[in-house]
């Protein structure tokens, strides 16, 4: 290599379109080795990686959206095409699947048009031989000017084969480039032949817009023909770039667009795509020499997966086995990681921090609040990480298309495409991979949409409260009772989707083409690699705003507890040591402990501040611990249970939390404390036979109600209708922390706080409609109740309006 | 342009599942043109209905892969039938 390039790190990037295993590509030609970030502006996810040539230098290796050409009409080809454009990649690595050549070639042709070098990887040889499929790789790198590499992407000495191939051309076009312009920064040949040559019309506009558009501002040069021919596809993107920049005026693209379409009878779009095809046909009657199609076993599964009587069920089934996965394997882990966790972080930096000696306040800070920070963060862990699983296994075997395809015709009607039941669905286990799950979506509207209704899937969270009120308030109907709320969750999903349909996401859902990629038997390491990377994400950035805000609740319900800590950790103990559904309670054992230590914390005052708000609902003056509890449930839902028993303890002069009865041992023993940890797991597991009918974990969750004092709640809540009022407001109020952290990332901050605050004032507005109905009788909140509503419609209205609708598309 | 005495032009929407029928163009914005182009719905193009029901996406082959068109788009696509 010359001195001159050895500063400039060469680029490569790799493009294909969806399905055709770039990912696969991808990871062998970087040995595994990646960053994943963002593009900039957009939620579309960036791989970037390292290719190492034989000779120890490093390329930069990038990974592209999948995409089918390059007219940019979603995120991610907007992605992929603007970093073409911008002239940073060196080399294209183009991945075709063999066994859809002509398609695949379609987007080959206009990476040619574009001048980039490339070199085509020619994926699922070994598939297309069974498939009797046989390809002329000779004759297409001489049909098409490139060099060609046949490969099974899976295939180690395939990529090795690919990899060396990629060298060669690498320092070939480097010393081309060397030769004619000195040591180059850029290895693009500036003036390249043309690949499709299309009717006079069209080439006789392109011609005259090359003049004007010299100077059109790409990192990438010499590539006037191809924004000419866009602008004549009707980018509108190229076409806005163009006409804003003064280069060509529209009335004069639009005068073009009408003379082609009125001479030729065919809009220039599809004239220019109908020739693109042309020449990619007749490369590939060239190229591809045997060929019948076969009734495979795909066409089979989905005659009986997509079949009109079946299908739904089909789908119904296989989403309970996803939620059943995620919530008995996934939940079975729970225990494991609150105890091995809660025993380092919360117990054993306790008992490190007496024996050193340091002063209360900081104990306190680092283990109530810090430690058991990362605690709740690390029992998400199980849940996260089956969930993702479970749905890379589904995505990868090819189902998820066909889950779509069933669900089509219910969501259609909510203003939804049928992707979207399946976070939906995913939302009753958890909101946060519910939310990170629409980013299977295609369009930025219905991410948005299907996040604003996942919270109102009740999650697991929230099932053990409504079981402590049931047993309190309704011991007969209690299952009745619990089941009503999840209905009642869906109903308002509806509700909500019907609304937001008609205010702030006008239109119907983006109508959809799209691929069925064949079924193939989920490939472990892909499945691995993928969950790993998004349990990851979640850990990082949903894992930060966790541990900040449970470490400033620990904080703020530890003010005004002085000394109070030998029971703080008795508390922990215990309640470590309890069976449960939800996520945590350490934070319960943190509010328990501490409520149960007396004092008035900033957090009772936030309570007694706050609870007027609730007084329509039934929340009576003397019930404010519920009002703290809502407080309490936003960092986690179940943190309500043990904040109100520790609290209503207290009001009763009671040593408070029944829960506080645990060994307190003073010394930190690692062995004992995995061991208990492993038991946890092996508990859980053996009653996995007897809750196949129980997807949601109802036993468990009423175990643990058993445990608390119900009656305690009686004391807040005077009546059955209070209760109730109360369930439905903790059912849709402000999503947890969790969760909002994951909506803040997906949804931006605008549409985050828009849902809080909707998903608040539709709780309030809900339970105290039922309340005033029901028990309360009172005219007035009714109608403020109403007002609201309309008020909330008005609002949506407005700013449907208002804000800008092109960036949803 | 590609009509034959016995052959008329009708949306796809209207064609029934197992029938094998060649495109004859697309109808709509430029937008969901590009999308169907792209999947290789183009001009010309013989694809095969896998599944068709009105109100309901349709199951098409186009070359060696299988596509779904949203029912909104079905109405788009115009083809040749016999």
């Amino acid at each position: 290599m010359s001195e001159g390039i050895e500063t400039k790190q060469r680029v490569i990037a790799v493009a294909g379109n969806p399905n055709s295993g770039k990912t696969t590509l991808f990871n062998g030609l970087s040995g595994g080795a990646e960053r994943i970030g963002n593009w900039p502006g957009v939620t579309v996810e960036k791989k970037v990686g390292s290719f190492i040539m034989s000779e120890g230098s490093k390329c930069e290796l990038v990974d592209l959206p999948g995409i089918y050409s390059l007219s940019a009409s979603s995120e991610d080809e907007r992605v992929a095409r603007d970093y073409l454009l911008s002239g940073s990649a060196d080399l294209v690595v183009n991945i075709l699947d063999a066994n859809n050549l002509e398609r695949n070639l379609y987007l080959t042709v206009q990476l040619l048009e574009l001048g980039q070098p490339i070199i085509l990887a020619v994926n699922m040889m070994d598939l297309a031989r069974k498939n009797n499929i046989s390809i002329d790789l000779e004759a297409l790198e001489k049909s098409l000017g490139v060099p060609v590499v046949g490969i099974s992407a899976v295939e180690n000495k395939d990529v090795k084969q690919l990899s060396a191939r990629i060298e060669r051309y690498l320092s070939q076009l480097e010393s081309e480039a060397t030769r004619e312009r000195g040591p180059a920064l850029k290895l693009a040949v500036p003036v390249r032949p043309v690949f499709v040559q299309y009717p006079n019309e069209i080439e006789d506009v392109v011609e005259d817009w090359i003049g004007k558009l010299k100077e059109f501002p790409v990192g990438l040069e010499g590539i006037e023909r191809w924004i000419a021919l866009k602008v004549l596809e009707q980018d509108p993107w190229i076409t806005k770039q163009v006409t804003d920049g003064g280069f060509l005026d529209a009335r004069e693209v639009q005068n073009a667009l009408s003379r082609i379409e009125s001479l030729l009878k065919q809009p220039a779009d599809l004239v220019i795509a109908d020739y693109r095809y042309g020449f990619v046909h007749a490369v590939v009657g060239r190229v591809i020499r045997r060929h019948t199609t076969r009734r495979s076993r795909t066409d089979m599964a989905d005659t009986v997966v997509m079949n009109r009587v079946l299908g739904v069920p089909i789908f119904l089934g296989i989403m309970y086995a996803v939620f059943w996965i995620t919530m008995h394997i996934g939940g079975a882990f729970i225990d494991f990681f609150d105890i091995l966790f809660g025993g380092i972080f919360v117990e054993g930096a306790a008992i490190l921090f007496e024996n050193i000696g340091s002063p209360v306040w900081l104990k306190v800070l680092v283990a109530d609040g810090v430690g058991a920070g990362i605690v709740t963060v690390s029992t998400f862990i199980p849940f996260v990480f089956m969930m993702f699983l479970v749905l890379s296994i589904l995505e990868d075997s090819g189902y998820m298309a066909r889950a779509a395809f069933v669900m089509d015709r219910f969501m259609r009607w909510l203003g939804l495409p049928g992707k979207s039941f399946v976070p939906l669905m995913v939302g009753f286990g958890c909101t946060v991979p519910a939310v990170l799950a629409t980013k299977t979506l295609e369009s930025n509207k219905d991410r948005i949409m299907t996040i604003f209704l996942s919270p109102l899937m009740s999650c697991s969270a929230k099932l053990p409260v409504y079981v402590l009120f049931a047993a309190a308030f309704f011991q007969r109907n209690s299952g009745g009772i619990i089941f009503s709320l999840y209905l009642a969750g869906i109903i308002l999903a509806i509700l909500t989707g019907l609304l937001l349909k008609h205010t702030l996401f006008p239109g119907d859902p983006s109508s959809f083409v799209m691929e069925l990629p064949p079924y193939h038997s989920p490939r472990l390491r892909h499945v691995m690699r993928h969950t790993w990377i998004r349990l990851k994400e979640f850990l990082m950035r949903a894992g930060l705003i966790i541990i900040i805000a449970v470490s400033i609740l620990g904080f703020l319900s530890s003010i005004g507890v002085p000394g109070g800590n030998q029971k703080d950790a008795a508390a922990e103990t215990a309640v470590v040591d309890g069976v449960k559904t939800g996520v945590t309670e350490s934070t319960q054992a943190d509010v328990d402990a501490d409520y149960s230590t007396g004092g008035a914390s900033v957090l009772e005052q936030i309570g007694k501040g706050v609870s007027p708000v609730f007084r329509p609902m039934g929340v009576e003056e003397g019930n404010w611990p519920a009002a703290v509890a809502l407080f309490t449930g936003i960092f986690a839902k179940e943190a309500i249970i043990g904040t109100l028993s520790g609290m209503y303890g207290q009001m009763l002069g009671e040593d408070g939390s029944a829960l506080a009865e645990g060994d307190e041992e003073g010394v930190f023993r690692p062995g004992a404390l995995f061991f208990r940890a492993v038991r946890s797991v092996s508990e859980a597991l053996s009653g996995l036979g007897s809750s196949l009918a129980d997807p949601v974990g109802a036993q468990a969750a009423g175990e643990e109600a058993r445990r608390e004092n119900t009656s305690l709640l009686k004391k807040g809540f005077t009546s059955p209708v209070q209760a109730y009022a109360y369930l439905l407001f903790v059912l849709i109020y402000f999503p947890c922390v969790a969760s909002f952290a994951a909506i803040l990332k997906e949804s931006g901050p605008r549409y985050a706080w828009l849902q809080a605050g909707y998903l608040t004032l539709l709780g309030w507005i809900v339970a105290v409609v039922f309340y005033q109905l029901a028990e309360g009788g009172s005219v007035f909140w009714i109608g403020v109740a109403l007002a609201l509503t309309l008020g909330i419609i008005l609002l949506f209205r407005f700013l449907g309006k208002r804000w800008n609708r092109a960036e949803l598309t | 342009m590609r009509l034959s005495m016995q052959q008329s032009t009708v949306p796809l929407s209207v064609v029934s599942s197992g029938e094998r029928v060649k495109v004859s163009g697309i109808a709509g914005g430029a937008n969901a043109r590009k999308k169907l182009l792209d999947l290789g719905i183009r001009p010309g193009e013989m694809i095969e209905v896998i599944s068709g029901h009105k109100n309901h996406p349709f199951l098409v082959r186009v070359g060696d892969s299988r596509v779904m068109i949203g029912w909104g788009m079905v109405e788009k696509v115009l083809v040749d039938q016999n």
